[in-house]
């Protein structure tokens, strides 16, 4: 984490900023495939997805925080894609390891989290793209 | 020390990040793993009735079962211990699903059979207290004891699968992935874990026909 991070002021108009971001999910996680993942994208100012399959172990491990997270930032748009079931999505994003978590801004990939990692390193890439906006 | 095959119900892979059980931390990164997927037996004498190669699935505890007509016991010559599929639990130590169940004294007596057990037989082994605890107590001090657990009887075994038939109560549900951490490797690593899969597994383990 840099020092502009830890910023206590830069902090609170980050938190200011975020409870002002209207948008308002209801904290669950959608279920995506083929179908609806292009609308979901789209239809979310901030989104993040979460690529995952039945197999893997370490997506397993990631789910409850990525659950967690939905609920804590009604305002973001939280989905996850199984890999296996829609490979076509996971192949135009060039998702090749899972879990990864992809971060949308006005429907575009801008971020990317892979591994099974603490959710403190997700809130970290999440805050600086809220704070952006 | 002969093959262990240890389940413990509702053990599961989301609480792993949570808790951060150092055992189970180790073996995730150090054994052979996979995820088991049961979408409908989630009682555990339905999911062991299941792993214990029995053709017919019962609709509750089972009774008057003579261990030496378990199948994957006659597979494997294996020793039972604390197994859910009667109440109170089949075999050398036996614990009871109606009553309170303390989770050290279960751990401890378990361990110990199984630790003296497997020096001569194969031994197919679960602890029946912590899925029940799961709602009751705090989640992350039932894993550390668990984990505790695991440590102790894993340490000393050459071959052995740790697994879960299901994963931890979820509302009104309970989660379709248990957990598999093995000595040995499995066929089609890519392939989720079936139930009937981990009686195979441990069948082979115990006639020495894994492959390494």
């Amino acid at each position: 984490m840099t020092q502009e991070e830890k910023d206590p002021e830069l902090e609170k108009l980050l938190n200011e900023k975020i409870k002002d971001i209207s948008n308002k999910t209801n904290g669950t996680v959608e279920h995506l495939n083929s179908s609806n993942f292009d609308t979901f994208i789209k239809s979310h100012k901030v989104a993040i997805v979460d690529f995952w399959a039945e197999w893997c172990a370490p997506c397993l491990m990631l789910a409850p925080i990525v659950e967690e997270l939905a609920s804590d930032y009604p305002q973001v748009g939280f989905g996850k894609l199984n890999s296996d079931e829609s490979p076509d999505i996971a192949g135009r994003y060039g998702v090749f390891s899972l879990p990864t978590i992809l971060f949308f801004k006005d429907g575009n990939p801008v971020d990317e989290v892979v591994g099974a990692v603490p959710r403190e390193e997700i809130e970290r890439k999440l805050k600086l793209i809220l704070g952006g906006m | 020390m002969k093959p262990i095959l240890l389940g413990i119900d509702s053990l599961s892979y989301s609480s792993f990040l949570k808790c951060n059980p150092r055992v189970l931390g180790t073996l995730f990164g150090s054994t052979y793993r996979g995820v088991v997927v049961n979408k409908e037996l989630k009682k555990p004498f339905t999911a062991w009735a299941k792993i214990l190669g029995f053709k017919e699935i019962p609709q509750t505890f089972m009774k008057d079962v003579k261990i030496e007509s378990v199948p994957l016991i006659q597979q494997t010559g294996a020793v039972p211990v604390n197994i859910p599929i009667t109440n109170p639990s089949l075999g050398e130590v036996s614990f009871s699903f109606s009553e309170d169940v303390n989770i050290e004294e279960e751990t401890k007596t378990v361990a110990e059979a199984i630790l003296e057990k497997a020096k001569s037989k194969p031994v197919i082994a679960s602890i029946v207290s912590f899925e029940k605890l799961l709602t009751k107590e705090d989640k992350c001090s039932l894993y550390s004891k668990v984990d505790s657990f695991i440590g102790k009887v894993l340490s000393k075994a050459d071959d052995f699968i740790l697994f879960s038939p299901y994963g931890e109560p979820k509302g009104n549900t309970v989660e379709d992935y248990g957990i598999f951490l093995a000595s040995v490797p499995r066929p089609s690593e890519h392939d989720t874990v079936k139930l009937e899969e981990i009686g195979y597994l441990f069948t082979k383990i115990a006639k020495g026909e894994a492959f390494y």
